[in-house]
């Protein structure tokens, strides 16, 4: 899997391919959300992956002369995880373009497309002129989105996956669908409402991305490809996927081998569910193990620090609440990770937890200065050092009145868990988006996710309702006038 | 001489709370400090104990001296507060732990003494101030009265020398008064204490001596029957005519 961590400065050290015979294997990334045709779980048995870029890799490894290994990666961060050196390949459908060019080393095409339009049927806007002023969608930072950049007076609607924007076609959120003639054929055009307007608005190629000073891997990777060509075997593959060729190029006559059938969801696609929901509630438990002690040694240091421990404190605590978490998660999963390499489950936990534990100090501290002055000064009294007053007599209560907060807390860290799959954790949602697209339905995944969620976080509710139940029993001590 | 204390001053900012008392106590007395409300009573009692720092002057205390300016959190005053109890008008007990548990806390933990022995004194002063019955209930089901005894048993626990009251009966409905005052009354004599009180009749019946504070000066000092019936100063003699 995705967090499946990569043990290994040794291997960061070491460029191309001297590291991946070192490493054993070669790592390639895509992401499996939307992943039909290119990579994706087979329906048929949700452990294997299939795709022609599946089939691609197998006969690439085999020129290479290496096992191949897939990870999962969000495809909008394809190329940061690359770059901080997460897997060897992008194969997913990266498209050629001079500004990727300029950052990452790209093999020769493996496959080429156009790039096609596409509308709903009897529309009357069928060319890019006659969109300005209209709505088209396609997906973000996708040669089909530098294209509609360059025509100026037409709206674009950016969307992170390929089925949603024939979706919203349909329904007449938007006129127009620009995307690459692969996804058109696979998700457009077999909508029945949807047509064809222009298949050959523009050209383009499927590229492997790879690190600069990979210059080696580089070119026996281009070797490899021509001798695919060469020798047919990518013309089979492709055939065999029903791709579509390049309108000037006759169609490839298709095989008799089986496409896997359209997923549906059934008891496998259930099970990854779960999976996604155990990750989900491992993950919320592990950061807030994390925020509680956190938050108390930072409250400790707010209330009772000296100068620059207080002040430090303080700091911290404004800072990770005054942030998005979203932003904290990528600079601890990218930004850092020329110092410090993190899996990206690590970096999950570590991101919440010390997101958290900002929020878990301002109860932690709320609940110690609740504890009545008078508990403090008896506690003085009695001769216990201001470590034991702590100890022994505020924190037990403090943590008392903490606890309903801390679970609230809890609750809402097991639904803003969603959020580490930007670094490419797949939890409960992740998993619910992946098969969204992959049934084409959302409402079932949907009901099953929002189910999930709350059979694990209405227990918490129940628990928190209790605790706050209990505390009230247990009253408080009688509030007194003093004088002086 | 159990307690001294000479030229004692206290300011709050620009008021000046404690004007120069000079006092002493001999073991076993009970003092009562009565007065009218601001006079300086309770800041002179936190004072003994260093719960509120002074500013000039010096006290001698269980064979302890405390210096001016003294932090309430110093470590330097953890064996002084071994010695010297307090009582505090609001309780103040642990509201997280049983009456047992408030007897038995500081003496396993600041004075390190077995478990047993800590016990045993613990369920013997609960008897003694008429709750042997009750150690295992919490605070709040206690009524005030019952949690005031708690309190007093709770610093008798650490067997201290000196047991300062302040205004321990204020905060009670009358019929609980009489519960805590017949402790105190019992207790009279086997430990010295200090009580500040506006209980006229336990000043004048329990305590050895009765000092009058006003405007943070020791006005009055002598056996309750004299100073109850023949003040020598003016302030005196009005307090006692409006408190009777």
């Amino acid at each position: 899997m995705a967090f499946g961590a990569v043990p290994l400065a040794l291997v960061l050290l070491a460029s191309g391919l001297p590291r991946i015979r070192a490493q054993g294997e070669i790592r390639w990334a895509g992401d499996l959300q939307g992943g039909e045709p290119y990579v994706f779980r087979d329906p048929r048995d949700p452990s294997k992956l299939v795709g022609f870029e599946v089939d691609l890799m197998v006969a690439l490894a085999a020129r290479l002369g290496f096992p191949a290994r897939f990870l999962q990666n969000d495809w909008s961060n394809l190329v940061p995880s690359l770059e901080r050196g997460d897997f060897d390949l992008i194969v997913n459908g990266l498209e050629d373009t001079p500004a990727l060019r300029g950052r990452i080393l790209l093999s020769r095409p493996y496959f080429q497309f156009t790039e096609q339009l596409v509308v709903r049927r009897g529309s009357t806007l069928r060319t890019l002129d006659a969109l300005r002023g209209h709505r088209v969608g396609t997906l973000a930072s996708s040669l089909a989105h530098q294209i509609l950049r360059g025509r100026p007076g037409i709206e674009l609607v950016l969307y992170g996956g390929q089925e949603e924007p024939y979706r919203d076609l349909e329904l007449h959120r938007t006129d127009a669908v620009l995307l690459d003639s692969v996804i058109a054929a696979r998700y457009g055009l077999t909508k029945p409402d949807l047509e064809l307007a222009d298949a050959d608005v523009a050209r383009g190629s499927y590229v492997i991305g790879m690190r600069k000073g990979d210059e080696d891997l580089e070119s026996a990777v281009n070797a490899a490809l021509a001798g695919l060509e060469a020798g047919g075997e990518l013309q089979r593959i492709y055939a065999r996927w029903h791709l579509p060729a390049l309108p000037s190029t006759p169609a490839p006559g298709a095989t008799a081998w089986d496409e896997p059938p359209r997923a549906t969801f059934d008891a496998a696609q259930l099970a990854l569910f779960l999976k996604g929901a155990g990750v989900t509630l491992i993950l919320s438990l592990l950061a807030m193990a994390l925020a509680v002690p956190l938050g108390l040694l930072l409250a400790l240091a707010r209330l009772y620090g000296r100068g620059p421990v207080r002040f430090l404190a303080h700091a911290y605590i404004e800072l990770l609440r005054g942030t998005p978490v979203l932003l904290q998660l990528y600079i601890l999963y990218y930004g850092i990770a020329p110092v410090v390499h993190l899996s990206a489950l690590a970096a999950a936990i570590l991101g919440l937890g010390l997101n958290y534990g900002a929020y878990e100090a301002e109860v932690h501290r709320a609940a110690l200065q609740a504890v009545p002055s008078g508990q403090g000064e008896a506690a003085a009294a009695l001769g216990f050092s201001r470590a034991q007053a702590l100890r022994l007599v505020l924190l037990p209560q403090a943590l008392r009145t903490a606890l309903p907060a801390m679970t609230n807390d809890l609750i809402a860290l097991l639904k803003d868990s969603s959020l580490v799959s930007v670094i490419t954790v797949v939890e409960l949602t992740k998993q619910m988006t992946i098969t969204a697209v992959d049934v084409r339905s959302w409402a079932l995944p949907g009901a099953l996710c929002a189910a999930l969620y709350f059979a694990m976080s209405y227990p918490l509710a129940r628990l928190a309702a209790r605790l706050e139940a209990r505390l009230e029993a247990a009253g408080e001590e009688p509030v007194v006038a003093v004088a002086t | 001489m159990i307690l001294r204390v000479h030229g004692l001053e206290k300011a709050y900012g620009a008021r000046q709370v404690l004007r120069g008392i000079d006092a002493e106590v001999a073991r076993g007395e009970t003092i009562a400090l009565v007065g009218p409300s601001g006079a300086g009573k309770s800041t002179f009692l936190r004072c003994l104990n260093g719960l509120t720092a002074f500013d000039a002057g010096s006290i001698e205390i269980a064979g302890l001296t405390l210096a001016p300016g003294t932090r309430p959190d110093a470590p330097a005053l953890r064996p002084l507060r071994a010695r010297v109890g307090m009582v505090f008008q609001g309780f103040h007990l642990f509201p997280h732990l049983t009456a047992l548990q408030n007897l038995t806390l500081a003496p396993s933990h600041v004075l390190h003494e077995p478990r047993d022995r800590v016990e045993q004194r613990a369920r013997a002063l609960l008897q003694r101030v008429g709750l042997g019955d009750r150690g295992g209930a919490r605070p709040a089901q206690l009524s005030g009265g019952q949690q005031q005894r708690v309190a007093i048993a709770r610093a008798l626990a650490m067997e201290p020398e000196v047991l300062l009251l302040d205004e321990p009966t204020s905060a009670l409905d009358p019929e609980m008064r009489g519960e805590v005052l017949g402790v105190l009354r019992d207790l009279a004599g086997s430990c010295t204490m200090l009580v500040v009180t506006h209980e006229m009749s336990f000043a004048r019946n329990v305590a050895t001596r009765i000092w009058v504070f006003d405007d943070g000066k020791l006005v009055e000092d002598g056996p309750p029957s004299q100073v109850t019936e023949h003040p020598r100063s003016d302030r005196a003699r009005a307090f006692f005519r409006a408190a009777t």
